[in-house]
């Protein structure tokens, strides 16, 4: 035990590197980020160039390869493992990027190019953007805000957040709530096991929407003049609407279904077991 | 899209509802996939199958409620069209609709139980009873977890505790949800949304399994 406290406090001590390098690409191009431990920023610029900043210990090198439109970054142990490395990198706005991280949070901000991020443990957050973004973490939350592209996100441990985002969504988790505030998507399918669904935004004329829960209660929140063909499922939950619904002799199993304007958007609201609400934007919303 | 999103489309394909492009695309799928032609096939029997049963007359103890609220407001009853079974996956089904009907508040739902042997429905609602299908996704969810289970054990000590405990923990919440599910089926087996909830949840769990794999390569 003591002997492990030392080489602890010896590896603490071991003094930190920076690694600070720019180096000219072409816009189009992508990066990729291999990082077993540590933190990886990345954020745009109007400059055709790359930069890398890496704090690391002496114990623990930067790799940067750069090959054709194909940027390369990963940290490499020069005796063991490597130890945990922070990254911030600058890449040109419509950049690609694609990061795999062990235990590794990660930011990106404004990176308008496709992204994908895979970590294990870590969350994961989104600013802005406009590619298509496919974020996946196993124990760490997901936030996106004000993304103009496609999302796909899922997590395992805590809950994922949208805000401001206008494109399709994807979102999966198990044990976390699913937020997703001022989406504008044709296309939402959101689900969890243990936890919440909610949603407000526009529903779409032909769009598909699906909102499914285990334990947790489903609430959306719609505009007033919404045209959808909605379906609510629950084995013992309830259901609650400020639109002209009424449920009479509520009993357990399969699912109901009810036509709001023309009905042209398809809605599907489950929850095993917890409280399905449809909420009214603007007049009318119901008041707690 | 995936195979699973395909599959989940086929009930609409056969009730026509489909955009043109989207059929398309399916009719495309269709042709490489053997899968899904044979999920095809099972759900054209079963709506084959659906199509010769009678309309039953509705129940006593719910018709004269809604007569005699229609009588008071003159407002009509709106009820749900007969529909085949739609189902996204090959599983044991049975189908109950709703009847809705239009009081002086709205619309009032009424909602319908699986059916029970010799069921019937109210007016307008058809009770469909369809032949069990074969639980082909069952066997292939036992291999997959298997599989993924073997994978897990060997190669547990590489993950860290935290990580560990992560996983343990959400499959334990993932087996809740199962077991609620199942014991739910069991007393309504005929449950759409309990059968496509039951499968969802499954793919949650080989999805956890996966990626507790994946988790234990990426530090071998």
């Amino acid at each position: 035990m003591v002997s492990a406290f030392v080489l602890g406090v010896a590896l603490l001590a071991a003094p930190q590197q920076q690694t600070d390098t720019t180096f000219a690409v072409s816009p189009g191009g992508r990066l990729d980020v291999e990082l077993m431990v540590g933190q990886v920023s990345v954020e745009s610029w109007e400059r055709n160039a790359v930069r890398v900043r890496a704090t690391h210990p002496s114990t623990t090198g930067v790799d940067i390869r750069h090959s054709g439109d194909v940027v390369r970054v990963d940290a490499e142990g020069r005796r063991g493992p490597p130890a945990a490395v922070t990254f911030v990198i600058t890449v040109p706005r419509t950049f690609g990027v694609n990061i795999e991280g062990l235990s590794a949070p990660v930011e990106v901000r404004n990176v308008d190019g496709n992204l994908a991020v895979e970590t294990t443990n870590g969350p994961i957050t989104v600013f802005g953007g406009r590619g298509r973004l496919e974020l996946e973490t196993t124990n760490g939350a997901i936030t996106v805000r004000g993304a103009r592209g496609s999302v796909r996100a899922g997590t395992v441990n805590q809950g994922i957040t949208l805000e401001d985002v206008e494109g399709d969504v994807q979102a999966q988790a198990v044990n976390g709530h699913i937020s997703m505030q001022n989406v504008r998507a044709r296309s939402v399918d959101a689900e969890t096991v243990n936890g919440s669904v909610s949603f407000r935004g526009a529903i779409q004329e032909n769009g598909r929407y699906r909102f499914s829960t285990h334990n947790g209660g489903v609430t959306l929140h719609v505009p007033a003049d919404v045209s959808a063909t909605v379906t609510v499922s629950t084995e013992n939950g309830t259901f609650d609407s400020d639109f002209p619904v009424q449920v009479q002799g509520r009993r357990r199993g399969d699912r109901a279904t009810f036509t709001l304007g023309t009905g042209s958007a398809r809605v599907e609201m489950e929850s095993f077991g917890g409280r399905i609400e449809l909420r009214r934007i603007g007049g009318g919303e119901h008041q707690q | 899209m995936s195979q699973d999103t395909w599959t989940e489309r086929l009930s609409d394909y056969l009730d026509a509802d489909m955009a043109a492009a989207e059929r398309v695309a399916l009719e495309a799928h269709l042709q490489a996939c053997a899968a899904c032609r044979g999920v095809l096939a099972d759900l054209r029997a079963v709506g084959e199958a659906a199509a010769v049963l009678e309309t039953p007359p509705p129940p006593r103890d719910l018709w004269p409620g809604i007569v005699a609220q229609i009588r008071g407001d003159g407002a009509p009853v709106l009820a749900f069209e007969p529909r085949r079974a739609r189902w996204p996956l090959p599983r044991l089904a049975a189908a109950a609709l709703v009847v809705v009907a239009l009081g002086t508040a709205g619309v009032w739902l009424t909602w319908a139980p699986g059916p029970g042997p010799g069921a019937q429905g109210t007016a307008g609602t058809q009770v469909v009873r369809t032949a069990a299908l074969p639980a082909v996704e069952e066997q292939d969810y036992e291999v997959a977890l298997e599989r993924l289970e073997r994978t897990l054990d060997a190669r547990r000590e590489g993950l860290d505790p935290a990580t560990v405990r992560v996983i343990d923990e959400s499959m334990a919440i993932i087996d809740a949800a199962l077991a609620d599910a199942e014991a739910a089926l069991a007393r309504d087996p005929a449950s759409a949304y309990l059968n496509r909830h039951y499968d969802a949840t499954m793919r949650k769990k080989i999805d956890l399994m996966r990626r507790a794999a994946d988790a234990t390569r990426a530090v071998s």
